[in-house]
């Protein structure tokens, strides 16, 4: 959808037309949904917040300012359905323990792990966890974020930061962190994963 | 380079490999099911807000009545003073008609008297000449005898 495109359904949607508002969906519930399962690691509830967060668009829209930054409107509210969610449950934001997959669907590393249901489990809110979604897991919070919304929409670290509400530099440097220790729990998980039972690492 | 920049950059080189891990798609049905959520959202929120946008108009519509009745009370207003102007002009003219009404009057009044004084002096010479007249007359019928 191009600017001029978006920005006509932003104002059909503004006077709520179904049509607008299901192109809005069509356009970033996939991304929303990245975004949301790769902060709270669980596809059900990601599933139920993708919901929630077209649901306060859709009530909200009539007061957005079409000022060009849509998607930076949009994630922040998906950004802070994740906070309130994480507010709600008493603990960060997809705070999740890797644990390996008991019924691996042999998705690769950013393949679904199936379900993990034994309560009392480690897993504080994810429960389909496995490769990418378990080292992001083990990510803080904020560096999770700041990674996760560059990747999954077109915001700059500037329109990040905002929405974080900390310095460029802060952001900036959280991405740099986070992703430097993704790579090396990425690494970590192939080396563990490709070595033979019994086999000593070195 | 600064330090800025060589983050930047190590950041551009971390970021092309997340993408390069491959995304998962989000799962089947999940846009049918939001954007049924939404459209009864929608319909939900449009009821009321159908409401406003009525109330918008009818505050024009009060507004544009306020107007009306302005607009009426003002021409009503200067009816009533153009009446009452009428009315002013209208004693005016009756006054008026009243003075030429005396004026005829008195005119009237002396053509009367006039045509009295008229009659009265006309009928007394005539009746001098009926006298003057039958003396005439009796002289004659007298000359008359005598001659025969």
């Amino acid at each position: 959808m191009d600017r001029q495109g978006l920005a006509d359904v932003i104002r059909r949607a503004q006077l709520l037309e179904p049509a607008a508002l299901e192109a809005l969906v069509d356009a970033y519930s996939g991304r929303v949904f990245g975004f949301v399962y790769r902060m709270i690691g669980s596809r059900d509830d990601a599933e139920d917040l993708v919901q929630e967060v077209f649901l306060r668009v859709t009530r909200m829209i009539g007061r957005y300012h079409d000022d060009g930054r849509f998607e930076s409107w949009l994630f922040r509210i998906a950004a802070n359905l994740v906070r309130d969610r994480a507010r709600r449950f008493g603990r960060q934001p997809g705070r999740i323990d890797v644990q390996p997959a008991e019924n691996s669907n042999g998705g690769g590393m950013d393949g679904f792990a199936g379900r993990n249901e034994a309560p009392g489990h480690a897993l504080e809110l994810g429960e389909d966890v496995s490769g990418l979604s378990a080292a992001l897991g083990q990510l803080p919070a904020a560096e999770r974020e700041v990674i996760m919304m560059r990747h999954y929409s077109d915001m700059s670290f500037k329109e990040i930061a905002e929405i974080m509400g900390t310095p460029l530099g802060t952001a900036l440097a959280r991405a740099h962190r986070g992703l430097q220790r993704l790579r090396e729990l990425m690494t970590e998980s192939v080396d563990t994963t490709t070595k033979l039972p019994g086999e000593v690492r070195s | 380079m600064t330090e800025f920049e060589r983050m930047q950059r190590e950041i551009e080189i971390e970021e092309r490999w997340l993408r390069g891990l491959g995304e998962r798609a989000a799962p089947a049905g999940l846009a049918d099911r939001v954007k049924a959520a939404v459209r009864a959202e929608a319909g939900r929120i449009a009821t009321p807000s159908r409401m406003r946008q009525l109330a918008r108009w009818q505050g024009a519509l009060a507004a544009a009545a306020m107007l009306a009745l302005c607009t009426t009370v003002i021409w009503r207003g200067s009816m009533v003073e153009r009446a009452r102007v009428e009315r002013v002009l209208l004693v005016e003219q009756f006054a008026r008609s009243l003075e030429v009404v005396d004026a005829t009057d008195a005119s009237l009044a002396a053509l009367g008297e006039e045509i009295d004084s008229v009659c009265s002096s006309s009928k007394s010479e005539l009746d001098a000449s009926i006298d003057e007249l039958g003396d005439s007359i009796e002289s004659v019928a007298i000359d008359s005898k005598s001659s025969m």
